[in-house]
């Protein structure tokens, strides 16, 4: 009997220690909690706060030559170039497979996944490492960021202080009239640029007027901007459409002659000629298709790209909101722009050129990788995680993305379809599933 | 006495836990409750043609699928689609209480592919209703204390560019500094005027406050030194819009042909009259 009060009461302690040291575990692991994110976010407020005379937004980005990483900030109305170094990256040529990358960016600024807007994805050029353009609340206000990712899910945050030039672009019609009131109402929002041949092309938009403005900017900088207004014509339209605001732009080389290649809300495409735009000037654009009505145009990205039979040929990715994506061969750009283009209306499908559907669709944001990859940031339709993901040039999918009849056991391929289980196989390997390679 | 201590030990656990709940919420409650403040254009009766809106809010907002806080109602109480410009970039101010949201361009203009298909967006003598719902979050994480409803008639499509000699001047008083009236024949676009009209004395702009009236029909200028015997101009910008975004350089559905008629750059003067 003794025996067992003895127990009991070594039990009773037992149990009362245990009490005792969870609810220390509870309430330190509480605090360290509130502290880790008060001090994380002090740190990136404080490390942004001094930015914040730098830049005040990025809204899209833009590698140029000898890794100049252009920065559109369209709060300031302004372009920043940062001169931007070379990371190691081991991972350099394989494929982005982060599929639950929230919890990186979540590790890295403390913040849930609603609390952050994707702005714009670009790829370092030398390391191939994903530049990501956020704004994330803090407090009552949305802090830019520029979130640098590699293969591996390693994330740090750019320093937006570093080594950089500016260029205000033309001083803004809210600094003429401040004397009027406080009223901070007009803004420009960049909604792309493009570096070619040492100048920016930047489209811009703007939440008071309804205007297209296309600047032309040298860089390195002068301090000089041009202002094209340039008028385009669309398909169906009986009238000249002189002030619908650029969505995305690229360069393209049509025969020897520089051309801007715009898309335009619902979704004409528009070739500019680039001598024509010269300060102040009125171009006529013209509209050589028109790939789809209901639609937004997101990221226009040109390579090269190749044949089932490995011939090399340059095109253009035009990635979409609405609908797939399309491919756009340089050389059927160009052969449509030897035509009058589109001059009237002509119904209601696509018309004119539009190239090839790709299956990409989706996807929030897309980025020239490498030789095999385009990369994309997109949020999964099922469980709305975010994913850094890259897609294989040519083939514009990811395996992982469905489930076919090829997946199911003990599915036999025929002698027809030893190029499909190559293709496949590659895939596999690609989005990091070697073991279900088939052989 | 044995559970004193233990007592003491989690009632000083459980009150430095409470206390750092107590402060979170504090914080919370600090935020006052956010609230959609104005709409414009102000007044109920509105063009077919109408463009923009304005929402203004109390709070700086979130961005993101601003479309699924925005419901515009017919007079049925049936939900329109496709009115609004998906927009890819949001149209903030930069404190983000201010969102522009268009009326989707390709409907407004004549000729283009919606246009032809659904039609205006508006049908002339149908009553509207705008909603912003409380189900969207400020920044700081709250939500809207109450839904916003603004209700509006259609009324014919205002194709009438604004033109300089229908603004009409009050006289200046020189030697005071009392405010001159500047009044349009109609509803001008009341953030562009705070950016795009000024008062001029020998190219010089004129330091002073301006502030708008009757929905925007109407300004007042006030200087900040004395009138003096000098010539002074109204200077507008002929980028000035009215609400359907008619400017002084000609109306927004406008043929290349027409727009010779009007001056495309710069600005528009009108002398101000001295008493």
């Amino acid at each position: 009997m003794q025996c067992i009060n003895k127990n009991l009461i070594k039990m009773k302690k037992v149990i009362k220690i245990s009490f005792a040291l969870t609810l220390l575990i509870i309430v330190i692991s509480c605090n360290k909690k509130d502290n880790i994110t008060t001090d994380k976010h002090i740190a990136i407020n404080a490390e942004t706060k001094t930015e914040l005379s730098v830049i005040k937004s990025v809204n899209v980005l833009e590698f140029g030559l000898n890794n100049v990483l252009f920065v559109g900030d369209s709060h300031a109305g302004a372009i920043i170039a940062y001169e931007t170094k070379a990371n190691e990256n081991n991972q350099k040529g394989q494929a982005y497979n982060l599929n639950d990358f929230d919890k990186n960016i979540e590790e890295l600024l403390g913040i849930q996944s609603d609390e952050l807007i994707i702005r714009d994805l670009a790829v370092h050029p030398e390391s191939n490492e994903a530049y990501i353009a956020i704004s994330y609340i803090y407090g009552s206000k949305y802090i830019p960021a520029i979130i640098i990712a590699n293969q591996s899910g390693k994330t740090r945050l750019m320093d937006l202080s570093s080594k950089h030039t500016k260029l205000k672009l033309q001083k803004s019609d809210v600094e003429d009239f401040m004397f009027y009131d406080n009223f901070k109402g007009k803004n420009l929002t960049i909604t792309d640029l493009d570096y070619h041949k040492g100048k920016l092309y930047v489209s811009g938009l703007s939440n008071q007027d309804f205007a297209s403005t296309l600047r032309v900017v040298d860089y390195p900088f002068t301090g000089r901007s041009s202002i094209s207004s340039v008028e385009i014509f669309h398909a169906m339209h009986g009238q000249n459409e002189t002030r619908a605001p650029i969505r995305s732009l690229t360069v393209v080389d049509l025969e020897g002659k520089d051309y801007l290649l715009a898309t335009y809300t619902c979704t004409p495409l528009v070739t500019i000629p680039i001598d024509e735009l010269v300060d102040g000037a009125q171009v006529k654009g013209k509209t050589i298709g028109d790939v789809g009505y209901g639609n937004t145009p997101i990221d226009m990205l040109k390579y090269v790209g190749q044949d089932m039979q490995k011939n090399e040929f340059e095109v253009v990715l035009l990635t979409n909101k609405n609908q797939a994506a399309n491919v756009l061969p340089v050389a059927g750009i160009n052969e449509a722009n030897k035509g009058e283009g589109l001059t009237k209306f002509q119904g209601f499908g696509s018309f004119g050129f539009q190239g090839f559907k790709a299956p990409l669709a989706g996807i929030s944001h897309v980025a020239e990788q490498d030789g095999y990859h385009i990369l994309g940031i997109r949020r999964d339709f099922d469980s709305g995680d975010l994913q850094l993901v890259s897609f294989m040039k040519n083939l514009y999918m990811r395996i992982s993305d469905f489930q076919s009849e090829y997946e199911m056991p003990g599915y036999t391929y025929s002698k027809e379809q030893g190029w499909v289980k190559d293709l496949q196989n590659m895939m596999k390997k690609d989005e990091g599933f070697s073991s279900e390679v088939v052989e | 006495m044995k559970y004193n201590y233990w007592f003491i030990l989690v009632i000083i656990i459980l009150v430095g836990c409470k206390k750092n709940k107590h402060q979170v919420q504090a914080s919370i409650s600090n935020v006052p409750d956010a609230l959609v403040t104005a709409v414009y254009p102000e007044q109920n009766i509105l063009p077919e043609n109408i463009l923009k809106f304005y929402i203004q809010f109390s709070e700086p907002m979130r961005e993101g699928d601003f479309l699924k806080h925005i419901q515009l109602l017919d007079s049925k109480g049936t939900n329109l689609k496709g009115v609004f410009f998906d927009n890819l970039y949001e149209l903030w101010t930069t404190d983000h209480k201010q969102l522009t949201i268009l009326v989707d361009p390709g409907r407004v203009k004549t000729g283009l592919r919606q246009n032809i298909k659904q039609g205006r967006a508006f049908t002339v003598d149908e009553n509207y209703t705008l909603t912003i719902d409380k189900t969207w979050k400020t920044i700081s994480g709250k939500y809207l204390s109450k839904t916003y409803t603004k209700k509006f008639t259609i009324k014919e499509e205002d194709v009438e560019p604004p033109s300089i000699k229908d603004v009409v001047i009050s006289k200046i008083k020189v030697d005071s500094k009392t405010p001159i009236i500047l009044t349009f024949n109609e509803v001008m676009d009341v953030f562009q005027l705070k950016y795009y009209v000024r008062v001029i004395s020998n190219n010089t702009i004129l330091k002073g406050k301006f502030k708008v009236f009757d929905k925007g029909k109407t300004m007042q200028f006030t200087p900040e030194n004395r009138w003096k015997e000098d010539n002074y101009q109204l200077q507008i910008d002929v980028r000035l819009e009215d609400i359907a975004a008619n400017s002084f350089a000609g109306k927004f559905d406008q043929a290349i042909s027409e727009a010779k008629n009007f001056q495309q750059k710069g600005y528009v003067y009108k002398k101000i009259s001295i008493e």
